[in-house]
């Protein structure tokens, strides 16, 4: 597996797995017990183990262990930087007409 | 055939935008001073170290603009001519930009204005010539600019 050093590589490699997406749509509805990840898809525990690995490694999910049920939860925020990724890939003239909508919103608002 | 990288690229592009405003007010918004240095030229969290105003938007009316993005040491100038004013109905311009001193881009900018219910349809097209910047030895703060100046010229060469 290629070593990814950039945040936004880091975070995209981790989305790029399909059963990784799943856990993130399964955790965006809220915090889950590890062996419960393993209804997303028909995996084992080990692979869950490893994606969950690969998954707090690019900073989208924490876990916390309470007596005996390890529970992994989505990390508030978590997309932001894949919001401010895309955003910034936009044409700088898309960007400007969407703040001239924002201008005549504000304006509007003022009259 | 010359497999090294073109010094300048050529390219249009045309976006299209539906505005919930009359078109008075769009226009308005689109050659006024005030107007244009909120929504156009101090977005995006950019630092305006100059803005000159072309005053009244009027064919040869020229409006100049030296400004930095956030968090980058680049500077930026815009330096844009006003070719054709048609009050309601289009704005043609030119500008030219420079990256520290050094030409990036110039282009013709036509914007037309179209009433579609109370709304305004905006079409703006760009046609230009864009230099493919030098990126080597630049600071880290600014690639992800370049990288977008980059995607830029790609995206309109490949338009």
């Amino acid at each position: 597996m290629p070593k990814y050093s950039d945040p936004i590589d880091i975070l995209l490699n981790a989305l790029s797995e399909p059963v990784r997406r799943r856990i993130v749509e399964r955790l965006a509805r809220g915090p889950c017990s590890v062996s419960g990840l393993t209804e997303v898809a028909p995996i084992s525990l080990p692979a869950v183990m490893q994606h969950l690995g690969v998954l707090e490694e690019a900073k989208l999910i924490v876990s916390e262990k309470v007596g005996r049920v390890r529970t992994v939860s989505l990390k508030p925020g978590a997309l932001k930087d894949l919001e401010r990724w895309a955003a910034a890939q936009s044409r700088p003239w898309e960007r400007k007409l969407d703040h001239l909508d924002a201008y005549l919103k504000e304006t509007k608002e003022e009259e | 055939m010359n497999m090294t990288d073109p010094k300048i690229v050529h390219g249009s592009f045309t976006l299209d935008r539906l505005y919930d405003a009359p078109l008075a007010k769009v226009f308005a918004a689109y050659v006024e001073a005030e107007a244009r240095y909120r929504w156009l030229i101090s977005s995006d969290g950019w630092t305006v170290h100059e803005y000159r105003p072309a005053g009244r938007a009027v064919a040869g009316a020229q409006e100049f603009s030296r400004f930095s993005p956030p968090g980058a040491e680049v500077v930026l100038t815009n330096e844009t001519t006003f070719l054709e004013v048609r009050e309601g109905e289009c704005v043609i311009l030119a500008y030219a930009m420079t990256l520290d001193g050094t030409p990036l881009s110039a282009s013709l900018l036509t914007a037309e204005f179209q009433a579609e219910d109370g709304r305004t349809r905006l079409l703006l097209t760009e046609q230009g010539a864009y230099r493919d910047g030098n990126i080597e030895g630049r600071k880290e703060g600014t690639r992800g600019l370049l990288e977008q100046l980059a995607k830029e010229v790609a995206a309109s060469a490949a338009a």
